[in-house]
């Protein structure tokens, strides 16, 4: 049967993955695996274990997918669903380490910008990446999925099991704590410059 | 006169906070990029995923043939050492019958 694999929605490649088609279920994999990747990176800060823990996010739906069943709850949402569950454990694995290195590759991006700009706005960066690691699970994955992966309240609602409002609610919260956190660096930034002048 | 300076201070500190709050989701929207894996994690990746039986790593013609020749080296010595080790022991065994014949 010649079918153009790649032009496959997402149900009918769901549907021919749970019948062993392990094409389409690689279709889907190449759909999702990017943004998978990018969401356990920031919520593990290193490469190898985003690595590590994105192949068991795919290995962990390979066998279940015969199971997933559609009640209204897309594919992706289902994804990040399994990410998360496996970040929490492995952060809960994990738990005496207090500081996650953040890679390089977040912070430098820039190549044409004046040194002193780079430098500032990595500081800044990671300063930001420092505050958003402090933050509980429930508010990482709000942050992440609306600016990394640019959901819609909705759709994080969906990944999380929560109405609409209750997202719109939490992201409110989380934004004053991080504007609290992100002031209180910058103050004892400040301070710890004047101590030294 | 008190309670409009008072709904006055209270708008402004609104619009203090909007203006802050803004201002940390643009440091996000500028901060938080989408991060790419490496193609070859991708691509391993995927072959792993539609056949469990393929390797999960491949090696260039010159470390498979290194590594052929290290493992011809070593069948090399094992033998040699065999060889020499078990000549030692029957050498070993004769002189001591010679010395104690009985």
């Amino acid at each position: 049967m010649v079918r153009n694999v790649p032009e496959l929605s997402d149900e009918t490649a769901l549907k021919l993955a749970a019948q062993g088609d392990q094409e389409a279920f690689g279709v889907l994999y190449e759909r999702y695996v990017s943004r998978i990747y990018s969401y356990i990176y920031y919520r593990t800060g290193n490469q190898h274990d985003a690595e590590d823990l994105t192949a068991r996010v795919f290995f962990r739906a390979l066998r279940h997918v015969e199971n997933y069943k559609n009640r209204g709850l897309p594919l992706s949402a289902w994804l990040y669903r399994i990410a998360h569950n496996l970040v929490a454990n492995w952060h809960r694995d994990n738990s005496r380490r207090k500081e996650v290195p953040l890679d390089e590759i977040i912070l430098v991006r820039h190549g044409g910008d004046l040194p002193e700009v780079v430098l500032i706005e990595n500081e800044e960066k990671e300063n930001l990446l420092k505050v958003i690691h402090r933050l509980p699970a429930d508010r990482q994955q709000v942050i992440l999925l609306k600016f990394v992966e640019h959901f819609s309240n909705a759709e994080i609602g969906q990944v999380m099991g929560k109405s609409e409002g209750a997202v719109k609610s939490l992201y409110h919260r989380t934004l004053l704590s991080l504007r609290d956190d992100f002031n209180h660096i910058l103050k004892s930034g400040s301070n710890d410059g004047e101590e030294l002048g | 006169m008190a309670k409009n300076s008072g709904r006055d201070e209270n708008k402004k500190m609104e619009n203090t906070q909007v203006s802050d709050l803004q201002a940390i989701e643009q440091i996000m929207v500028s901060s938080l990029q989408p991060v790419n894996p490496r193609p070859e994690f991708v691509e391993g990746l995927h072959q792993r995923l539609i056949d469990p039986m393929s390797p999960t790593v491949r090696f260039t013609r010159r470390y498979s043939s290194q590594f052929i020749l290290l493992i011809l080296a070593t069948l090399l010595s094992g033998v040699i050492f065999f060889i020499t080790a078990s000549r030692v022991i029957i050498s070993l065994i004769r002189e001591f019958k010679l010395t104690n014949p009985l």
